[in-house]
């Protein structure tokens, strides 16, 4: 299959089209796996983030705007400033099939452009356009902007992907935004493109993916079978008529909904920030990425008030439980306000919430005299300058942070740096809740103890994407899991999905459909589209199994790397609810020694064996 | 004996309300909630939600924060102030 990518190299604004080649490309398939390799490639080891030798390496998958089911998505890899590991993250929208329709499969970002650019991508061809007059604007302003520039006004045709303030200002939770609500926002990968000074890239083209396809009619055939499959399924359903924010309710009736700074597991307000809420208030449609029928996305509308938002997409669930349950604020309409302002000026939704909660906490302990004498001083005189009060559930404050923090302004330059960096600031680690500097998604593994595994060995640090235990622990789908129990099983549940979620970012399509289809139900679609005959569900999970190694290996090759999870879920136990006096430690001491057994690492570091067995061997001595 | 009942997604539009404290006779079953809020609250939410003696797939009943099947399924005995939650499914959002 041929699998086009574009090499950009932004200190002399030069272009050239490389091939990746057919063997090389079903070792790593494309998207995540692709990205990992030509991270191990070409990134070298230790280098800063900010350095001009790192690179961001965006990707589509062998699937991605072929039809084939929820195939709208993109995947994007780079040395990430905020885990100083390597960073990735995938977003929907309508990018990565304009992508592939412009020419390429992906793109290499490098060097360093001497003023701000944006690239225009089309049929084939790039050209490399002064940006100075976007430098400084809000993602939504930036995409009106260059449509006007392209002459293509219709939101139907072509994409836009671009960096907020945060980004340009290189803030370590910054999120690279494509088709305005749409975020590939863990990592803070876009600080990168921001430190390139690559503003925004424009895609459009009438390339025909399904000309170049090994099997045209099978590949229909096939596809359709997959869509069939998937639309049976109870939770394609339920996500068509519900969308993400439903899950509010049920975690925190599982008592881990992480609340006020993760201190609790239960808001007793929760209904007011729920889906079903939210359906009975501001929601006005609903909304998919590109040739998804499920369309999950949520469209919602504040229309008058202190917090009127214009229509606009969102919000989900990880980013009403960061601003809502985690900051004891019950306001849903002040909560779509901070979504849409956080997509405009280029926020991870999860690392920006959370960096407020720890914020919040601070200011408790300064009040209580609780934080070092000269760290209290200076932090409540920085709020006072700025204007702030960061009290729990102050909303009006959360709105003002949005734009301090995206210019770096005052109070604002700390909140730029994550919850870790502010927290290690003021004195106290310990309120930060995060793993390898990442900090953590809408689910508490105190309550959902197959999660507690999860995050600690998740590459990226705090995620909830490498591997959705949760899936187990709280929906009972593929299989019920008591979240509760301490049962071996659920170790290699938790392994298997890491490597099957890896294929999936690689393919790359949407987690969505996974809940419905295995690994087998993709192989026809493969074969029809690569051409890869004899491909099958075997190696597409020693495949994922070895983009998980190499990932792996990349972080420990970077040092003082740990599985491990924040100080707080480790040894503080849960108040009240189901998983009362539950800790961390328990659920992690329990599992990861036979996590680490089945993987055959040691102590987290991958050993030889594995690596040589996975076809590794290359990066040994990377 | 007061019990709180929360009702999610499918089963709220159903009922018409997210939350109901009911007062039931003394030792009640997680099946005789079922049965009270078939007989006297909403009738057809019994064949809603379980088939003879086991939840319909995929629906999910809690108490307390705990899942029926890892208790006593539909026989779990009920006490004073406990929170019962019935919900269509629990989705996922990632
Ligand atoms: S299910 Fe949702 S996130 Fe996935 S492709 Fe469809 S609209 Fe996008």
């Amino acid at each position: 299959m041929d699998f086009k990518l574009a090499r950009i190299n932004l200190s002399d604004h030069n272009w050239k089209e490389e091939k990746i080649d057919d063997k090389l490309l079903r070792k790593y398939i494309g998207g995540r796996g692709l990205g990992t390799y030509l991270a191990l490639k070409e990134i070298p080891k230790g280098i800063d983030p900010f350095s001009k030798e790192n690179k961001i390496f965006i990707l589509t998958g062998p699937l991605t705007g072929t039809g084939a089911y929820e195939s709208g998505r993109y995947h994007v890899v780079g040395k990430s400033p905020l885990t100083g590991y390597l960073g990735d993250s995938n977003s929907g929208g309508d990018f990565g099939p304009w992508l592939r329709f412009a020419g390429f499969d992906g793109l290499i970002i490098e060097g360093k452009s001497e003023d701000p650019v944006w690239l225009r991508i089309e049929n084939g061809d790039i050209k490399f356009n002064d940006a100075s007059e976007l430098w400084g604007k809000g993602v939504h302003h930036t995409e009106r902007i260059i449509r006007d520039k392209v002459g293509i006004t219709s939101e139907t045709m072509g994409s836009v992907l671009a960096i907020g303030p945060a980004g340009e200002n290189k803030s370590k939770i910054a999120a690279i935004i494509n088709d305005r609500y749409r975020a590939a926002g863990r990592t803070g990968l876009a600080a990168v493109l921001g430190d390139k000074k690559l503003k925004a890239i424009w895609a459009y083209g009438k390339r025909n993916l399904l000309k170049e396809m090994y099997d045209p009619k099978k590949f229909t055939n096939e596809a359709k079978k997959l869509t069939d499959k998937i639309m049976a399924n109870p939770v394609s359903q339920a996500l068509t008529q519900l969308g993400t924010l439903v899950l509010m309710n049920m975690t925190n009736a599982l008592g881990g909904l992480p609340t006020k700074n993760w201190t609790r597991g239960i808001y007793e307000k929760a209904f007011d920030i729920s889906g079903e809420h939210l359906a009975e208030s501001y929601l006005k449609a609903r909304k998919g990425c590109w040739g998804c029928t499920i369309q999950c996305s949520r469209v919602s509308e504040v229309p008058e008030g202190p917090y009127k938002t214009a229509i606009s997409e969102g919000p989900e669930y990880e980013s009403t439980w960061a601003h809502g349950a985690n900051i004891l604020n019950n306001d849903i309409a002040s909560i779509i306000k901070m979504n849409y302002l956080e997509n405009d000026m280029g926020f991870d939704t999860i690392s920006f919430g959370n960096t407020i909660s720890t914020l919040m906490e601070l200011y408790e302990l300064a009040k209580q005299g609780k934080l070092d004498k000269d760290k209290e001083k200076e932090l409540l005189d920085l709020l006072n300058i700025s204007g702030i009060e960061p009290t729990w559930g102050n909303k009006d404050a959360v709105i003002q942070l949005i734009y301090l923090a995206a210019y770096r302004n005052k109070i604002g330059d700390l909140i730029a740096e994550g919850a870790k960096r502010l927290a290690e600031y003021f004195g106290r680690p310990d309120v930060a809740i995060h793993v390898k500097g990442l900090e953590l998604p809408a689910y508490d593994p105190r309550a959902l103890n197959s999660m507690a595994l999860s995050y600690a060995t998740a590459n990226r640090g705090g995620c909830h994407l490498r591997s959705y235990s949760v899936a187990f622990d709280m929906i009972g789908s593929p299989e019920k899991w008591d979240p509760l129990a301490k049962d071996i099983k659920k170790v290699k549940g938790v392994k298997d999905q890491q490597d099957w979620f890896s294929i999936v970012d690689s393919l790359v399509i949407c987690k969505f459909n996974v809940f419905g289809t295995g690994p087998g139900d993709y192989v026809e679609v493969i074969k029809a589209i690569t051409g890869w005959e004899d491909i099958n569900e075997e190696e597409l999970m020693i495949t994922g199994e070895r983009i998980y190694n190499a990932e792996r290996l990349f972080d420990v090759q970077e040092g003082d790397y740990k599985d491990t999870l924040p100080k707080r879920i480790l040894e503080e136990s849960l108040p009240e609810g189901p998983a009362k006096g539950h800790t961390g430690k328990e659920w992690l001491d329990f599992f990861l020694p036979e996590y680490y057994k089945i993987r055959n690492w040691d102590n987290g570091v991958p050993s030889k064996d594995i690596l040589i067995k996975l076809g590794l061997e290359e990066f040994l001595n990377r | 004996m007061k019990v709180k009942v929360k009702f999610i997604l499918d089963y709220y539009k159903f009922i018409g309300k997210h939350e109901l404290i009911l007062n039931l006779s003394n030792k009640p079953k997680i099946i005789d909630l079922i049965n009270y809020i078939d007989n006297n609250i909403k009738n057809g939410f019994k064949e809603k939600i379980i088939n003879g003696n086991e939840i319909k797939y995929p629906n999910m009943i809690l108490i307390n924060g705990r899942r029926a099947e890892f208790l006593e399924g539909l026989n779990t005995k009920l006490n004073e102030n406990d929170e019962i939650i019935f919900s269509p499914l629990a989705y996922f959002a990632l």
